[in-house]
């Protein structure tokens, strides 16, 4: 304590400036939650949070009784499972395999490319994905000219998981590379020539230097991702629920959306998001401390 | 987009999509409980030379052209000049500020206050109604929808109750006001109370259409007369190729267009039916069941366009096929059709005849198809109880919605349809409205005149118009739970509807086989059904 008291005033314009930021998340992040009470409450927004009752647990106790919830966070956990499994590695593959490319300029073209569909916003991509895969689409009238019969892989409910991680990955490998090439641009250039000179190929560098060196940025940016291991998406998901049906296609943010906001049932949805904020944190300090355990950094 | 949504659009704009989206939720319901005081008296609005006036009730009065005299309804300038806020329902973009607005500019004069408005695109609705109580200072006139989030406001009193103030001959102090419908009033009574004016709607808002030269050209030369000939028709419109090497689909969009029109032959009850003291929903019926059966099976053939799911929601899209001239049959608002200035009157002007008004038939060709009306609302304009405690305020809106519900021929009604002569129309010599070159009072007016204006149809096929809705008003049923009111259907409806969609649409598309049905029930019944039966049928044994 006194040497805060110390450091504060010896570093007086430091700390004020430190000020304006933490009066940001004072405003806009610590106090809204004082919303959580909404989940233990009967909540109307006409009568706010003091003229509404308290009803202790019986948010929680809707939530798990729902008929639904049991599938939608199943839902939820195969399409984050998905997400982990092949869409956070995606852009990791994307970027060493562009880091290889020797043309600078091809490199640049390539990268601006994929960056783009990251600046679309999903009704477009869904659009555009319709256009090409959907019924009337052109992989449909390829079979049909094939004589290979009708395909609508945008309306499959047994596939729309993949569909909807295929998805993800084609909107934002490109903009998932940025940070990786921060990190692989990091990494000391005389490693790789006494490598090559030792007679390491193209792979073994790749495996033995580029891997280990942006491996923390990897490492935190599971970490991160573990986080949010019950967000897997809102928009997306709910414009292409109509196609596939809820049973497919329910997860706790839509789940969310037609109880709290449709439903009028505001408590029940703050207890969905309460709770997915709760095992997102868990998350987070597990997968944190499991990674120290592994000899990284981590987090925090 | 559902039913409801596509009803409000009544006026001006026009809706057009998954009409029938809803396999649970449907028409409004209001309260059981016997109000006091008598409802508003009812004063049938004057007719001009020259109008339709439709035998069956609900059925708008048409005009072919516009009266040509305009009466003046009201002679004293209603506000008292200061600010008064509303809250909008819109389909559109915002209208345009106020400085650069010369209808509104206008409208501030003739009403004498000063009008501020919240546009909220029907989408986004529930939340901005949420957030906007949550703000705690509501504005003094809000639209209100029938949504679970607005009931339970109303309940707990955040709108004025009218009963008293409109009722019996006190309505006639609004003699705009008093034209509402008795039946109209009745869906605007929840619990005992009346929480404003409604959104008028015609009952049977919706018109069936279908191209009849590409059927005359696949050798069908009159309308279908049962259902599996629809089907060959549809299919026939989807393979025959009427267009030569352009696609074209009988039907585009489920459930929308397809869904009603299965309805309609089928004869699916309107939401409930009601018999011997027990209320069977639709879906429980055989009806829904052979129904969904034959849209199974017109799917399999091929009559609608493969996307049909995914285009059920998007309105855009489905509508452009209809402009494009890529859509067998199409259904939307009547007027959207007949109104020569609209998105789908200039379809239908540019194919001469060949995009033909029919009814459907019934699906054996000897009983007639049934359709499902409404009690003619969309929402209500309800006022802020804080606004209505000073009387004089109470007043002074209640002048405004009597300005604003100038019935048609009036110079009210005629301001808020085409604004002062020669600002954005001038009227001609006949008094039709010749538009001004570089104006667009659309883009002006924005919500800001929605939801009061009564329904007015005024195109010069008026007669014909007339003559479709009042046949199929004739042919439809109301719903045996309409005027009553079910927590768990407000709260549940939502739900109920993505069962629906996990349910129904995959049976369509055959990704489901047809037996599910049963599965289907039982999850209705489960998730909220039999509870919400148990609310209206303990309603209905109370009258």
């Amino acid at each position: 304590m006194r040497r805060l008291t110390h450091a504060l005033r010896r570093h007086k314009a430091i700390y004020l400036l430190l000020l304006p930021g933490m009066l940001y998340f004072l405003l806009f992040h610590y106090l809204p939650l004082a919303g959580v009470s909404i989940a233990f409450m009967d909540y109307s927004p006409f009568l706010g949070l003091s003229g509404s009752s308290w009803i202790g647990l019986d948010n929680f106790a809707k939530l798990f009784d729902d008929p639904e919830f049991a599938s939608t966070v199943r839902n939820t956990l195969v399409i984050s499972f998905l997400q982990i499994a092949f869409a956070f590695p995606a852009p990791i593959l994307l970027a060493l395999l562009l880091n290889s490319l020797l043309s600078g300029r091809v490199k640049r073209m390539v990268q601006t490319v994929v960056y783009l569909p990251h600046f679309l916003s999903w009704v477009i991509v869904i659009a555009v994905w319709q256009q090409v895969l959907g019924g009337a689409g052109a992989l449909a009238d390829l079979f049909q000219q094939l004589g290979l019969g009708s395909v609508n892989v945008m309306a499959n409910a047994e596939t729309f998981k993949i569909l909807l991680t295929a998805q993800v990955i084609w909107k934002d490998v490109g903009w998932g590379t940025i940070i990786f090439f921060a990190a692989i641009a990091s990494i000391p250039t005389q490693l790789y020539e006494s490598a090559a000179v030792d007679g390491a190929g193209p792979l073994r560098r790749t495996w033995h230097i580029t891997l280990p060196g942006i491996l923390p940025v990897i490492v935190l940016l599971l970490i991160l991702k573990l986080g949010d291991v019950l967000s897997v998406g809102f928009e997306q998901i709910l414009l292409q629920q109509p196609s596939v049906g809820a049973e497919a296609a329910q997860v706790l943010d839509t789940f969310v959306y037609f109880r709290g906001v449709l439903g009028g049932d505001w408590g029940i949805g703050a207890a969905a998001g309460l709770l997915k904020g709760v095992i997102g944190t868990l998350m987070i300090v597990a997968a944190n401390r499991m990674a120290r355990r592994a000899g990284s950094e981590g987090l925090f | 987009m559902s039913r409801r949504a596509a009803l409000g659009l009544g006026f001006g704009v026009v809706a057009g999509t998954a009409l029938a989206g809803c396999g649970s939720g449907g028409t409004r319901s209001s309260g059981t409980t016997k109000a006091a005081a008598p409802p508003p008296a009812y004063v049938a609005p004057p007719v001009y030379p020259g109008a339709i006036v439709p035998e069956v009730p609900g059925v708008p009065t048409a005009y072919p052209s516009m009266p040509k005299k305009l009466t003046r309804t009201v002679t004293q300038t209603p506000g008292r000049g200061g600010v008064v806020r509303h809250f909008h329902l819109t389909w559109g973009p915002p209208a345009t500020p106020l400085a650069d607005n010369r209808w509104w500019q206008g409208l501030n004069e003739r009403l004498g206050i000063d009008f501020k408005v919240t546009e909220v695109s029907a989408g986004n609705y529930e939340a901005k109604f949420a957030t906007m109580l949550a703000g705690g200072d509501l504005p003094e006139v809000v639209q209100l929808t029938f949504s679970a989030g607005c009931l339970k406001a109303i309940k707990q009193g955040a709108f004025a109750d009218l009963s008293e103030t409109l009722s019996g001959d006190k309505v006639l102090e609004y003699p705009n006001v008093a034209n509402v419908r008795t039946e109209q009033w009745q869906a605007c009574t929840i619990n005992g109370g009346l929480w404003g004016v409604p959104i008028d709607v015609p009952v049977e808002l919706l018109e069936f259409r279908y191209r009849k030269d590409w059927a005359d050209k696949l050798g069908f030369a009159k309308p279908p007369a049962d259902a599996e000939e629809t089907a060959e028709l549809l299919v026939a419109m989807t393979k025959g190729k009427p267009e030569g090497s352009k696609e074209t689909w009988g039907l585009t969009a489920f459930p929308g267009m397809a869904l009603e029109l299965a309805y309609g032959m089928f004869g699916v009850p309107n939401l409930w039916t009601y018999e011997g003291g027990k209320l069977t929903h639709a879906i429980e019926t055989p009806q829904f069941e052979a129904a969904i059966a034959w849209l199974a099976k017109l799917w399999k053939n091929g009559g609608m366009h493969p996307d049909a799911l995914a285009l059920g929601s998007q309105t855009d899209r489905y509508r452009a096929f209809v402009v494009q001239g890529q859509v067998g049959m199409a259904v939307d608002s009547a007027a959207n059709f007949h109104r020569p200035t609209s998105q789908f009157g200039k379809v239908v002007a540019e194919l001469d005849g060949a995009f033909a008004a029919f009814v459907p038939p019934g699906h054996d060709g000897s009983a007639k198809a049934v359709f499902r009306k409404s009690a003619g609302v969309y929402g209500i304009n309800a006022i802020s109880a804080e606004a209505a405690k000073d009387k004089d305020r109470l007043a002074e809106i209640l002048r405004l919605f009597n300005w604003r519900r100038g019935p048609v021929g009036s110079e009210e009604w005629y301001y808020q349809g085409w604004g002062a002569d020669g600002d954005y129309f001038t009227r001609g010599a006949d008094g039709e409205p010749v538009p001004v070159e570089g104006t667009n009072l659309d883009a002006d007016k924005g919500a800001i005149g929605y939801g009061l204006t009564p329904q007015s149809w005024i195109f010069p096929t008026a007669k014909e118009c007339v003559e479709t809705n009042s046949q199929m008003v004739r042919q439809s049923v109301a719903s045996p739970v309409e005027g009553l009111q079910s927590d768990t259907q407000d709260a549940r409806g939502a739900q109920l509807d993505q069962l629906f969609a996990t349910y129904i649409n995959q049976i369509v598309v055959g990704s489901r086989p047809l037996t599910d049905i049963e599965k289907y029930r039982q999850a209705w019944r489960g998730q909220g059904g039999d509870q919400i039966r148990r609310e209206f049928q303990e309603q209905l044994k109370g009258r």
